[in-house]
């Protein structure tokens, strides 16, 4: 069965909270280095799906599997050991430390030295260099002593995915990476994703339907905590029944 | 990063006046030195729990207590074996905070509070009623110092008891500072910052958390046994809730986090205690001017306001 090595494959997941239904029955499966984009109207349940499939919550029954591993209820800490990373819809950075230790803990999170009590953190180079280079590579660079409070929404938002890419993760899961951005800001963190190596898969939530449409190599659609249709970008606009309810009537 | 000796040159300064402080003082105020310390290592124990992982426990004087009991227990009614005492009292001290870590970490922020206070109040309430075992409300008077004659040491005298607690305060921040640097101690910043991004990055949140939980547990234990073996007694009130939170009001008066921080709030609550005291029974209304005053002028601290510049040589 060629879904035992898919990066995700999720089956019939369903999710309610007390007598709210917020997915039922969802179905999902990404090949390697696929770009998928979930799009759906507010409370259609994309973002809950992420937690899922990141392990904030357990499905109320279905099944997760990553990367061919069954994770349904293991903790978010060990899919991360799997490959996966996700950024957050608002902002989850550490905005008391700068912008250099935000990264080096991205870095550290899979480093077994990570327990160390005695060496200081300092004294870990490889960790700071492949920080450092993350930082020039995503253009943070002069930037490595803010504290992060006091940088930019923006550049908060890049944050965001560079702390989950210095993870090196096989699977990203990007929660609106460009939401709240300006256009000019949208256009920089769109380049920055376009860039990303073919053998990251990524899942991506977005509302910007530019974004969505061009990024994505198929799309899902979320109405009402199900799917209602899946396909090409082309085929996705095409579809009456997305025209009707997401896009509004067709022009 | 420029190197600076500043730092270097102030420890040692400071060391210097700590050693010299004796042959200057009475042993009167010797005594208040000890106390001192030894709160200043208590104080920084939970400074690890509160500023390094966001973790206000209000119950800390449970390993603090529980190990000057254990302590004094075995130093009285068994033997005055000061090695294997020590050790008995410090894994009674980690044992309890391993205990209480389990049922407390489940929870955060105002209920953590809650737990915390709820767990050491129920050893208090041990210590009061089990008369057989801890002497009820009036402790356990006429506990002899430890016995390290082997090593040529005879603590009884104030001066010395002082430089065995010098000797062990530094020790405890140096193992603190070190700690504090380490790839764990950046975890545990994460941790305090942002527990949902920590595990999606792939820590093990909860393990770091308990580990810290002992640690402190282990470092309030210590100071739990230099309190003891100065005192000579131990009784309930160092397991009540006054004792946590007057360590926990030491670590915010100095600023949470900023090492340097607890350990002024202890030696300024400690003098305060003791000389204010000595002019008017109402201290506690002082000690409560000059909290309100803090809280309102500089609230992240007495060192709150130097972080920008303690940051370079401080992780915090």
């Amino acid at each position: 069965m060629d879904s035992n090595v898919a990066p995700l494959h999720v089956e019939n997941v369903s999710k309610n909270f007390g007598g709210l239904q917020a997915l039922l029955g969802v179905n999902l499966t990404l090949q390697e280095g696929e770009r998928r984009a979930i799009i759906g109207p507010n409370g259609a349940g994309k973002t809950t799906f992420f937690h899922l499939i990141s392990g904030v919550l357990t499905p109320s029954s279905g099944h997760i599997h990553l990367f061919g591993q069954e994770v349904t209820s293991k903790p978010p800490y060990r899919r991360a050991a799997l490959g996966l990373a996700r950024t957050f819809q608002i902002n989850n950075l550490f905005p008391n430390l700068s912008v250099l230790d935000n990264i080096v803990l991205s870095v550290q999170a899979l480093e077994k030295t990570k327990f160390s009590m005695f060496k200081p953190m300092t004294s870990y180079r490889h960790v700071y260099l492949r920080a450092e280079e993350l930082m020039e590579q995503w253009g943070l660079a002069d930037k490595g002593n803010t504290t992060v409070r006091n940088l930019s929404y923006g550049d908060q938002r890049e944050l965001e995915v560079v702390m989950a890419l210095a993870q090196e993760p096989k699977l990203l899961l990007l929660d609106e990476p460009t939401g709240g951005l300006s256009p000019a800001e949208t256009a920089t963190v769109t380049a920055m994703l376009s860039q990303l190596p073919r053998h990251i898969t990524v899942l991506l939530i977005e509302h910007d339907m530019d974004v969505a449409f061009t990024m994505a190599d198929r799309v899902t659609v979320f109405y009402m905590g199900e799917v209602l249709a899946e396909g090409t970008p082309q085929e996705v606009r095409e579809n009456p029944k997305v025209q009707e309810i997401y896009l509004g009537s067709p022009i | 990063m420029r190197r600076s000796f500043l730092p270097i040159i102030l420890v040692i300064a400071g060391l210097a006046i700590l050693a010299i402080l004796p042959k200057v003082l009475t042993s009167y105020y010797v005594g208040l030195l000890v106390t001192v310390l030894i709160f200043g290592i208590f104080a920084l124990s939970l400074d690890l729990l509160l500023g390094h992982c966001g973790l206000p426990s209000l119950g800390h004087a449970a390993s603090f207590g529980t190990a000057a009991y254990v302590a004094g227990f075995l130093s009285l009614k068994i033997a005055n074996n000061a090695p294997v005492n020590f050790a008995a009292a410090l894994f009674a001290g980690g044992a309890v905070a391993a205990i209480f870590g389990l049922l407390a970490l489940r929870t955060r922020g105002i209920y953590f509070l809650m737990i915390t206070l709820a767990l050491s109040q129920v050893l208090w309430g041990l210590a009061f009623k089990w008369k057989s075992a801890t002497g009820g409300d009036d402790g356990m008077p006429g506990i002899p110092r430890p016995n390290l004659s082997m090593l040529g040491l005879d603590l009884t005298p104030v001066n010395s008891y002082y430089y065995f607690t010098l000797a062990l305060f530094v020790l405890v921040c140096i193992l603190m500072y070190i700690l504090i640097r380490s790839p764990f101690g950046h975890s545990l910043r994460g941790i305090r910052e942002s527990e949902s991004r920590m595990l999606a990055l792939g820590y093990n949140v909860w393990a770091h958390q308990y580990v810290a939980f002992i640690i402190a547990g282990l470092f309030a234990a210590l100071a739990g046994i230099l309190y003891v073996y100065y005192n000579n007694m131990v009784s309930p009130k160092d397991l009540h809730l006054i004792t946590s939170a007057k360590v926990l009001l030491m670590v915010i008066l100095g600023g949470t986090g900023t090492f340097l921080g607890p350990i002024l709030g202890a030696t300024l609550i400690v003098l305060l205690e003791n000389i204010v005291s000595g002019f008017t029974e109402r201290w506690l209304l002082i000690l409560g001017i000059i909290y309100v005053l803090v809280i309102m002028l500089a609230p992240k601290g007495l060192l709150g306001p130097l972080r920008g510049r303690l940051r370079r040589w401080i992780p915090m």
